[in-house]
């Protein structure tokens, strides 16, 4: 029971009502029965008060026999209730009946009464079997107490009427409650059921279903879970298409190298090693096609790793020029098969930072080498480097086949490779991309179709020289 | 839906209920009486005209204006219920009803003339087996005469069997033979009237008629016949003549007549101071009253009542008592001394009261010969007064005039009782119970509440030996009434405590 939201919600507001309405109960209930009992009395005293001040101005020095017949005699006809005068001993001498008794009434407003003051008492009568009120007043004659008037109702009806409506206002209270629980199961079945079809529908999805889709009822808490679960259904249907297409692409790539590695191998085999050139060819072609698979390998492998989080940055203070240098040093020396020049423009400022000198090699390696693919034979690329404040902008561009604006968002998202044809693990850039990360820096990709496209890798600079670079930013702007 | 269909059904019950809520004042009503009185008051309602007003006489042997009485001797009670017609000032109607096969039925009605029923006794006067009624009219107008009208009953009739005019009545078994006699005053009897009589009318052949004449002398008050010894009753009464102050008597039933047994000679009446019991003349039975001097002389009219609780009525004797000042300016002090008659020839001495500040209060008995009373008195311009009763040994052969002498010159209180405003009483608290005196308040039911009388009065007990020594001071510490006493003897009883649950107010 009080593991569902249903259960809980029935108990709390259960309780909170029960506390409330017992409460005013409470209330209610003395105030009803104060009113009764009070207003009861005052009504009664009232009368006796009346009748004994009459008797006492007009009729002193009578006997009390003489004035009880005058109370008997002059009661108020239709008198609601039963006066007696009572003597001294607390004897009956008349009551409104006409009779007299020799039994003594002993209850403290008697007392009070014979003491000249006005008493009142309620109590259970024996002599009446039932539960009465009585208010007596002194029959005063010369400053002399000589008897009581005592008037007297049964308390029995006002019992009766509050008893009714403490009944009444119990009832309402437990219809009030009964209410609050059938409201409290509305609401509760408002919240949990959507929650419940959100429960389904999460099910489906972690079966496998793409396809299902929550369908969001109100603008609320439950609405937003709903979307959140939706897009994240969306995503989930992405990247499982996106690990597809790298299976393939992947198994692909691996393919390739292992087809041309099987064919020499089967051509030297069949052939024998006599031809010596054919054999030196077949063997450059499966060593170069089996340094493409450890690459693609290694690849994984680091990907894995910045996946895992296990990659852990040797930073040392470096400056980046040294690093931009010796790449324009190396891309010029070794020409690529595809003609493609690599033309560099440096800082002249230093550009002193703290970093691991080794994986910033590899990101710009992967983005010269990427833009050395995208271009066309015998173009040209350009990495520009420029400092700004305490950042460097390190910016690689080709005049290449651009990027599609569809594949732009998901470009560097690990296994995506756009729709291009040309071979690779999709992994570089997503690798290059977490390299920088962990540097401190973004990286960003602008491309237009059939124009080009520039890679530009922002870095922080060290701090500890700020003072004097500031200085110097100020005599000569930045390029 | 389900909702609003609850929410509408509740408000429709809301409406229903609230809609019979009475007011407290409507649901107001007599207790209803669970006894025979009940179906009584129903059993005369059909018997009485519209408007009737149920009336009770003024003395009776009792006081309802409905009762049961068999009045025929026929062993079935008849209802016998007295009332006014509101049309008529001057009736006064009785109405018999019998009771035949269960159900009630009108047997006779007495129309009196009168304003008021004085007297309506039923007893039997002429047939020990049956019971008369007497009815006493009183005409309006303080000593205009009134009737006496005696009615038999038998055959589901009445029929007058006697009638006269009375200014006093007291009715009862004098002689003992079963059957009461009337005793009554005439009127027109007072101090300058020496016709005063009491007559009594009893049984004579069958018939009632004067049994005996007393011939007094002055104005008879409090007439009234009740227990006056163990074995037989008295009519007891006080006469206030012209002569001396005033004596009461005692008529009894002695040696086959009716006598005043209160002949108290001269020598007795002296040594009343002593609160001993006193010896009695011979029963002066002389139809003239004022015939002897031994008389039980009173200095002021007391009703003779029962003091003790056993059923005899004690006859009371003014009784002056020791005083502290010997200043004969000061009045007297005077204690009710209350005495009971032993059949024979002597009071007994029950009891004395002294009446202070509405407290009757009751001297206790080995005190009698040892103390003296401070009467109350008012110091300076406070408001509070005060009496005291003082340690003070009287000896048997010194006289009432040397008592102040024979006092201590060590005062030694007894009791102390003081009245005082609630303010004062305010202040005094809280110093006598840092003293730890011992001290009882006689008014305390209403003291501690607001509005309560503006006066307390307050009992001071006494505590040491006063500086008495030796056999005084043995003597003293006898006396020393403890709280119990106290409370006693100004008659405050202990249950007047449990009053928690009543509400007092000033009236």
């Amino acid at each position: 029971m009080l593991k569902s939201i249903r259960g809980r919600l029935l108990l709390q507001i259960g309780l909170l009502l029960l506390t409330i309405i017992l409460l005013l109960e409470a209330v209610f209930a003395a105030a009803v029965s104060t009113y009764y009992f009070d207003s009861a009395r005052q009504i009664v005293q009232s009368r006796a008060v009346t009748a004994a001040t009459l008797s006492n101005q007009f009729m002193e020095g009578y006997t009390l026999n003489e004035r009880a017949r005058y109370i008997l005699e002059n009661l108020v006809p239709g008198e609601s209730s039963r006066v007696e005068v009572l003597d001294l001993q607390g004897r009956t001498v008349v009551d409104s009946y006409g009779f007299s008794s020799s039994r003594r009434t002993r209850t403290p407003d008697v007392r009070v009464a014979q003491q000249g003051g006005v008493g009142s008492y309620s109590g259970y009568s024996k002599a009446f079997k039932q539960r009465i009120m009585a208010v007596s007043s002194p029959l005063v004659s010369y400053g002399e107490v000589i008897g009581t008037l005592r008037f007297s109702v049964s308390t029995e009806p006002l019992y009766r009427e509050v008893a009714k409506l403490i009944g009444w206002a119990i009832g309402i209270g437990a219809a009030m409650l009964l209410l609050g629980f059938a409201l409290s199961l509305i609401i509760a079945r408002r919240i949990v059921g959507p929650i419940k079809e959100l429960t389904a529908i999460s099910r489906k999805m972690a079966t496998g279903d793409f396809t299902a889709k929550a369908v969001r009822k109100h603008d609320d808490e439950v609405g937003m879970l709903t979307d959140s679960l939706n897009h994240m259904n969306e995503e989930l249907a992405k990247s499982e298409k996106m690990k597809n297409d790298f299976i393939s692409t992947v198994s692909h790539e691996l393919r390739t190298p292992l087809t041309s590695i099987k064919g020499w191998g089967e051509t030297l085999v069949i052939g024998g090693l006599d031809d010596e050139e054919t054999t030196m060819l077949g063997l450059n072609v499966i060593t170069g096609e089996t340094n493409r698979l450890i690459g693609l390998v290694e690849d994984l492998l680091d990907f894995s790793k910045y996946q895992a989080g296990e990659i852990r940055m040797r930073s040392v203070p470096v400056d980046l020029n040294n690093l931009l240098s010796q790449l324009d040093l190396q891309y010029s020396m070794a020409s690529n098969k595809r003609g493609v020049v690599l033309l560099t423009k440096l800082s002249d400022e230093p550009l002193p930072m703290h970093a691991d000198l080794n994986r910033l090699k590899q990101v710009f390696v992967n983005l010269i080498d990427n833009a050395i693919k995208f271009s066309d034979p015998n173009g040209e690329i350009r990495m520009v480097a420029s400092r700004k404040d305490l950042e460097v902008h390190v910016a690689v561009q080709d005049d290449g086949e651009g990027i599609p604006a569809e594949d732009l968002e998901r470009i560097g998202q690990r296994f995506y490779k756009g729709s291009s044809k040309m071979s690779g693990s999709g992994l570089g850039l997503a690798i290059s991309k977490e390299i920088v990360r962990l540097h401190g820096g973004r990286l960003k990709i602008e491309s237009e179709y059939g124009v080009g496209t520039t890679v530009t890798v922002t870095l922080p600079l060290a701090v500890d020289d700020s003072a004097e670079k500031a200085e110097a930013a100020e005599q000569e702007p930045p390029i | 839906m389900k909702a609003l269909k609850i929410a509408g059904l509740l408000s429709l019950l809301i409406a229903g209920g609230c809609g019979r809520i009475a007011s407290p004042g409507d649901l107001l009503h007599a207790p209803n009486l669970a006894n025979e009185e009940q179906s009584l008051y129903r059993a005369v309602q059909p018997f009485l005209p519209a408007g009737y007003q149920l009336t009770t006489p003024d003395q009776s042997d009792q006081g309802s204006a409905i009762r049961l009485a068999d009045l025929d001797g026929d062993g079935t009670e008849e209802l016998i219920v007295s009332y006014k017609k509101p049309d008529t000032d001057y009736e006064i109607n009785v109405l018999i009803l019998k009771q035949s096969k269960g159900a009630w039925q009108k047997a006779d009605q007495i129309t009196g003339s009168g304003i008021n029923l004085d007297y309506l006794g039923i007893k039997p006067l002429t047939d020990s087996s049956s019971s008369d009624l007497l009815l006493g009219y009183e005409g309006g107008g303080v000593g205009l005469p009134k009737e006496l009208h005696v009615y038999a009953y038998s055959g589901g009739k009445t029929r007058s069997i006697y009638q006269s005019s009375y200014d006093q009545i007291a009715v009862g078994d004098l002689i003992g033979s079963g059957l009461s006699q009337i005793a009554v005053v005439p009127p027109g009897g007072d101090a300058e009237n020496s016709r005063s009589r009491i007559e009594i009318v009893g049984v004579k052949n069958g018939k009632l008629g004067l049994l005996s004449d007393n011939r007094t002398d002055g104005t008879v008050l409090n007439i009234r016949i009740g227990r006056a010894s163990a074995k037989q009753n008295g009519l007891f009464a006080q006469v206030l003549g012209s002569t001396r102050s005033g004596y009461s008597i005692l008529v009894a039933w002695k040696n086959g007549k009716f006598a005043n047994v209160l002949s108290l000679p001269s020598e007795s009446y002296d040594r009343r101071a002593y609160r001993e019991n006193l010896k009695l003349g011979p029963p002066d039975s002389d139809s003239d009253l004022t015939a002897t001097e031994n008389k039980w002389w009173i200095d002021y009219p007391v009703d003779s009542r029962d003091i003790d609780g056993d059923g005899i009525t004690e006859v009371v004797l003014p009784n002056p008592i020791p005083t502290a000042e010997s200043d004969s300016a000061s009045p007297k002090l005077w204690t009710d001394s209350y005495y009971r008659w032993d059949g024979d020839r002597e009071m007994i001495f029950v009891e004395d009261r002294l009446w202070q500040w509405g407290y009757d209060l009751r001297i206790p008995k080995r005190w009698t010969g040892f103390y003296e009373v401070e009467p109350p008195k008012t110091e300076n311009d406070q408001e509070s007064s005060e009496m005291r009763f003082l340690y003070a040994p009287l000896s048997e052969n010194e006289s009432e005039t040397t008592e102040g002498e024979n006092a201590t010159d060590i005062e030694a209180p007894l009791l102390t009782l003081r009245q005082m405003t609630t303010a004062e009483w305010m202040q005094l608290q809280p110093m006598l119970d840092s003293r730890e005196g011992r001290y009882i308040v006689l008014n305390g039911a209403a003291q501690t509440l607001p509005g309560s009388p503006a006066t307390v009065t307050l009992a001071l007990l006494p505590e040491g030996n006063a500086g008495l020594s030796g056999e005084q001071a043995k003597q003293y510490a006898e006396l020393m009434p403890t709280e119990a006493e106290v409370r006693a003897m100004t008659g405050i009883e202990t249950v007047e405590e449990e009053g928690a649950e009543s509400d007092v107010e000033k009236h």
